[in-house]
C-alpha cells in the first residue's frame, strides 16, 4: 500500500499536468469570459451609454417593447425578451428577420431599438463562455469538455500539490518557479470551493451534451418532448398560418406580476405572434432561492387567458435549478457578485500560472521545439485574451453609434486583435513577448477605464474603476516582465 | 446577523494562517512554539464553527453560505499577502 502512494500521486501528477495544459488556453478563454459574464447586465449597459442611468419599469418597458415588435417584426415566429431591470434599464429583444436573428436592446419608453447603438454588449462574454463563437453543438460540445477537464484537473491537483495546505498562505516572490508554484497553490486554494463548484455545475449544466443517451433513450431524442416535461408551463402550440387578434399584453404582465410578487419578471417570449394559436409565456425572476425558472406563466395570445402555470417542485428538477443558479449567480447580491468575479479572477489566475509553469518546468526537463511552442501560445493566450476582450469595450466606443452591422464589427475586433497577439506572441522571442504584449493588455484595459470619459453613475464607475485595476495589475507584471528580462 | 457571519470568518482566517508551522516560523522571532500554533489553530476553527453555525440559523442558509465561502476565499488571499509584505519586509531587514 505504502508503494503504492508516489505511483498515485505522479500519475495524477501527469493527469493534471497534460489535461491542464491540452485544455488550459480554452478554459482561460472561458474562465474570463464567465468571469465578466458576471456583469452581463452592467457591461451591456455601460455598452449602450444612450440608456446608462435612465430607471426603467419592467412592465412598461415590456410591453412597449411588444407593441414595436407587434408593427415591426409581425413575421417572426417568436420574440424573446429579456425583461428590462435595474441592472440593464432596456429589454433586449431576439427575433427572425430576413433567415437570420436579430438582437437588439429596446428602448424602454417607446420599445424601439433606434436611439440605441445595435451591440451585443455583456451578451458576447457570456455566449462566449459556453458557446465559443462556434456553430451549435461544437462551441457547448467543447465548453462541456472543457468543464469536465476542469473539475478532472482540480481533483487531481489537490493529490499533486502534496504541500499545498502546508503551504497555505505562503507566496515567496522573486524566486521562479517556486514562486510560480507558490501563486498556483495559493489562488487554487483560497477559492477551492469556489473552484470545485463553479467547475461541477458547469459540466452539470452542460452534461447532456456530453451524456445524451439518458434523454434518447426516454424521448427517443424528440426534444420538445423533453422541454415539455422539465417545463410543463411551456405551451408549444405550431402556427395554424391564420391571423388572430391580439390581446392587449398589459392585463397579462400585470397578472404575472402579481402572481410572482418579488421574484419578479425575467423573461417574456411571444410564440406565433399575431396567429389564432399565439402564446405569451413568461418566466419568474429567481425570488428567494439560489434555483431559476421556479414559476411559469403562459396565456393564449389571443384571449389573453391563462393557460398553463407551473412552480417547480420536483427535486430532481429543482437540483439542476439550483446547480445551474448556483453557476450563473443570478440569485446573487451585490457583494456575492463581486465575491464571483474576484474568485473567477483567482480561477483564471490559476489556470494562468499553471501554464506558464507547465513551460518553466519543462524548459529544465526537456527543453525542445514543443515546450518553445507552448511557451509562445501561453504568451499569446494570457497575455492576449484581456485584450481581445478589452476590444470589444474599446470598439463599442470607437466605432460610430449608428454603423450598419456595428455589432458584428465590434465581435470581429476580438477576434482580429486576437489573431494579431497571438501572431506576434508565436513570432517573438517569449521573454520580450511577455513584457510587450502585458503592457499591451494594460494599455487596452487603461483605454476601457479612460473611453467612457468621466464617470457619472455607478455602473460607469465600477466599470472604469476595475478596468483602471486590471491595467494597473497587468502594468506590473509587464514590467516584471521588462526587468526580469534585462536582468535574469 | 451578515456582518457577525463576516466577522467570525474575517477573525478565523488570520488566526489559521498564523497557526501554521511555516508562519509561525516565518513571521515570529523566536518562533511560535507547537503548543502556541494549536491553540491558535484551534481558536481558528472555532470562531469557523461558529460562522458556519451562524450560516445555519441565517434566513436564508443557501445564499449566506454560498456568500460566506467567497469572502473567506477573499480573506484567505488577503491574509496570504499580508503574510508575503511581512515576511519581505522582515527579510529586507526594513
Amino acid at each position: 500500500m505504502a508503494a503504492m502512494k508516489p505511483d498515485f500521486r505522479a500519475a495524477m501528477t501527469w493527469l493534471h499536468d497534460w489535461a491542464g495544459l491540452v485544455t488550459g488556453w480554452l478554459l482561460f478563454a472561458i474562465v474570463l469570459s464567465g468571469t465578466l459574464s458576471v456583469f452581463r447586465p452592467e457591461i451591456g449597459a455601460w455598452m449602450r451609454p444612450e440608456v446608462l442611468g435612465r430607471p426603467a419599469d419592467p412592465i412598461v418597458a415590456t410591453d412597449a417593447a411588444i407593441r414595436w415588435l407587434s408593427i415591426h417584426a409581425a413575421r417572426s415566429p417568436a420574440w424573446y425578451l429579456d425583461v428590462a431591470g435595474d441592472r440593464a434599464p432596456y429589454t433586449q429583444a431576439i427575433w427572425a428577420e430576413g433567415g437570420d436573428y436579430v438582437q437588439r436592446a429596446l428602448d424602454p419608453q417607446n420599445g424601439s431599438p433606434a436611439a440605441i447603438r445595435d451591440t451585443l454588449g455583456g451578451e458576447f462574454f457570456y455566449r462566449f463562455h459556453f458557446e465559443l463563437q462556434l456553430p451549435y453543438p461544437w462551441g457547448r460540445l467543447l465548453a462541456a469538455a472543457a468543464a469536465m477537464a476542469l473539475v478532472l484537473v482540480l481533483l487531481t491537483g489537490i493529490v499533486a500539490h502534496r504541500r499545498f495546505f502546508a503551504d497555505f498562505f505562503t507566496f515567496r516572490p522573486g524566486k521562479g518557479q517556486r514562486s510560480w508554484l507558490d501563486v498556483h497553490n495559493m489562488l487554487g486554494v483560497v477559492a477551492l470551493p469556489f473552484h470545485l463548484m463553479i467547475a461541477f455545475t458547469g459540466a452539470a449544466t452542460l452534461a447532456n451534451l456530453l451524456m445524451p443517451w439518458g434523454i434518447a433513450a426516454i424521448y427517443h431524442s424528440d426534444m420538445s418532448a423533453a422541454q415539455q416535461d422539465l417545463n410543463p408551463a411551456a405551451i408549444d402550440r405550431p402556427a395554424t398560418g391564420r391571423s388572430g387578434p391580439r390581446a392587449p399584453v398589459l392585463p397579462m404582465l400585470r397578472e404575472a406580476q402579481r402572481r410572482f410578487g418579488e421574484a419578479g419578471l425575467e423573461r417574456v417570449t411571444v410564440f406565433n405572434p399575431g396567429d389564432v394559436a399565439a402564446v405569451v409565456t413568461m418566466v419568474a425572476g429567481g425570488g428567494d432561492g439560489i434555483g431559476i425558472d421556479p414559476h411559469t406563466l403562459s396565456f393564449d395570445g389571443t384571449t389573453g387567458r391563462i393557460l398553463a402555470e407551473h412552480v417547480e417542485g420536483r427535486p430532481a428538477v429543482g437540483l439542476f435549478d439550483f446547480l445551474y443558479g448556483l453557476h450563473v449567480a443570478r440569485f446573487a447580491p451585490g457583494v456575492t457578485r463581486w465575491l464571483y468575479f474576484v474568485s473567477g479572477l483567482m480561477l483564471a489566475g490559476v489556470v494562468g500560472s499553471g501554464l506558464r509553469l507547465w513551460t518553466i518546468k519543462r524548459h529544465r526537463r526537456a527543453p525542445g521545439f514543443g515546450t518553445a511552442l507552448v511557451e509562445r501560445l501561453n504568451v499569446g493566450v494570457i497575455a492576449g485574451t484581456p485584450t481581445a476582450f478589452a476590444a470589444l469595450l474599446l470598439a463599442n466606443r470607437v466605432l460610430p453609434a449608428g454603423l450598419a452591422g456595428r455589432s458584428a464589427l465590434e465581435v470581429r475586433s476580438v477576434f482580429v486583435t486576437w489573431a494579431l497577439v497571438l501572431a506576434v506572441g508565436v513570432l517573438r522571442a517569449p521573454d520580450r513577448a511577455w513584457g510587450e504584449l502585458l503592457g499591451l493588455s494594460a494599455l487596452a484595459c487603461l483605454g476601457v477605464a479612460l473611453a467612457g470619459g468621466l464617470p457619472r453613475d455607478g455602473v460607469a464607475q465600477g466599470v472604469a474603476l476595475v478596468a483602471l485595476a486590471l491595467a494597473c495589475g497587468l502594468a506590473v507584471a509587464a514590467w516584471r516582465s521588462i526587468l526580469r528580462r534585462r536582468d535574469p | 446577523m451578515s456582518l457577525i457571519i463576516a466577522l467570525l470568518g474575517l477573525v478565523a482566517v488570520p488566526l489559521l494562517a498564523l497557526g501554521t508551522t511555516r508562519q509561525a516560523t516565518d513571521l515570529f522571532t523566536p518562533p511560535l512554539d507547537a503548543t502556541r500554533c494549536r491553540r491558535l489553530r484551534g481558536t481558528g476553527w472555532s470562531f469557523l464553527l461558529a460562522g458556519f453555525l451562524a450560516v445555519l440559523f441565517s434566513g436564508d442558509v443557501a445564499r449566506t453560505l454560498v456568500g460566506w465561502i467567497g469572502q473567506l476565499g477573499l480573506d484567505a488571499l488577503v491574509t496570504a499577502l499580508a503574510c508575503t509584505l511581512v515576511r519581505t519586509r522582515r527579510a529586507s531587514g526594513s
